[in-house]
């Protein structure tokens, strides 16, 4: 059951005193910052506390290997992309920002579509995420931050609960600006994220008319009312953060289309034998994983 | 008799014309017009009072 209280300082006054009260060193790593993308920290600071509910409480996510995350300098997160709602970012961001010993924000690329949505784009950045083009990747980089990528895009999200971990061929474009930028990449295998939200068909013409990137049917949207059609399951979630992997590859190489789709792929391929793993080691949906796998 | 002929039924084609294009146009706004309603309509049920709350709706104005 979740116990909610990480949700006692939601909606306080002054969020950024709480958030310095609990996670000093990620407040004093950001706060004063002018950021070119938007991010403001008081945003996080008011919404941080429902995504720790949900990373500690609701979904009770075990992350593996967080320690593989480098306390400085900037690095490429590549992983799995899930659940209807871009989720699975939010609680990679919650991991960094509470289980690192260094905590650091992520920044996610996201589509243009979040800013056709009056409001989301805006919060999308101020909570740390940017659109994402090859000039923001590469901006992030030189800045040494933390840029997560979620190569399966739109495709990755909108997969329907008979293809769930079904990884979906990878865009070989982080590779390429991996190489060009001389980052190593830091694959992510997440499970749960996609049995959140059971997506049984895509209503593509709905989807064309809604301007939408699909249209869901789920045992609960269209069907109840807002906001009980975002109620998620409460699937038990592991997030397992694999070593840096060091590409080695002069600058001149990013121009190699063949080598970035074939390093593309074998990533790919990595991070769905582990989803695979993970999965049969799984015990049940909603308890996870015996004590001692983990 | 030809020319003229021509003529007449040239100007009775480009008035037919005209009107067609007005009519298509017309049925163009109104389509337009009907997608954009349709579009907010689908958008409210949809992230508003979701199917279920609108069938519930439609029953309560229906048992009056």
């Amino acid at each position: 059951m979740a116990s909610w209280t990480n949700l006692k300082t939601l909606g306080l006054r002054d969020p950024l005193k709480a958030l310095e009260k609990r996670n000093p060193s990620y407040f004093k790593r950001y706060v004063g910052e002018e950021d070119e993308f938007g991010y403001d920290i008081k945003t996080f600071a008011q919404w941080e506390p429902f995504f720790r509910f949900c990373y500690e409480d609701y979904f009770k996510v075990d992350c593996r290997g967080i320690e593989n995350i480098p306390e400085s300098g900037r690095a490429i997160l590549v992983g799995n992309h899930s659940g209807l709602l871009p989720i699975d970012g939010a609680m990679i961001t919650m991991a960094m920002c509470n289980a690192h010993k260094s905590p650091r924000r992520i920044r996610y690329l996201i589509t243009d579509w979040f800013f056709t949505v009056p409001g989301l784009g805006e919060w999308m950045s101020a909570t740390g995420q940017v659109r994402a083009t090859l000039a923001n990747a590469e901006k992030l980089l030189a800045n040494d931050e933390l840029v997560g990528i979620y190569p399966e895009g739109l495709r990755g999200v909108g997969k329907t609960f008979q293809e769930r971990y079904r990884m979906i061929d990878f865009h070989p474009g982080f590779v390429q600006l991996a190489i060009a930028t001389q980052t190593p990449l830091i694959p992510v295998a997440t499970v749960g994220g996609d049995e959140i939200y059971p997506h049984f068909r895509n209503l593509k013409s709905v989807a064309r008319l809604l301007k939408m990137p699909f249209y869901p049917i789920t045992p609960v949207f269209p069907w109840l009312p807002f906001p009980q059609q975002f109620f998620p399951l409460p699937v038990h979630w592991l997030v397992n953060i694999h070593k840096p992997i060091d590409l080695g590859y002069p600058v001149e190489k990013a121009k190699d289309r063949k080598l970035c789709l074939k390093i593309a792929r074998e990533l790919q391929y990595d991070i769905q034998r582990d989803l695979n793993k993970l999965l049969r080691d799984r015990k049940s949906l909603f308890t996870g994983w015996e004590p001692d796998e983990k | 008799m030809q020319d003229s002929d021509t003529t007449t039924n040239d100007e009775v084609v480009e008035n037919e014309q005209d009107n067609e294009e007005s009519g298509e146009s017309n049925r163009d706004k109104f389509g337009v017009f009907a997608k954009k309603i349709l579009q907010k309509l689908v958008l409210f049920v949809s992230f508003g009072p979701g199917v279920l709350g609108v069938l519930w709706l439609l029953g309560r104005i229906l048992k009056r």
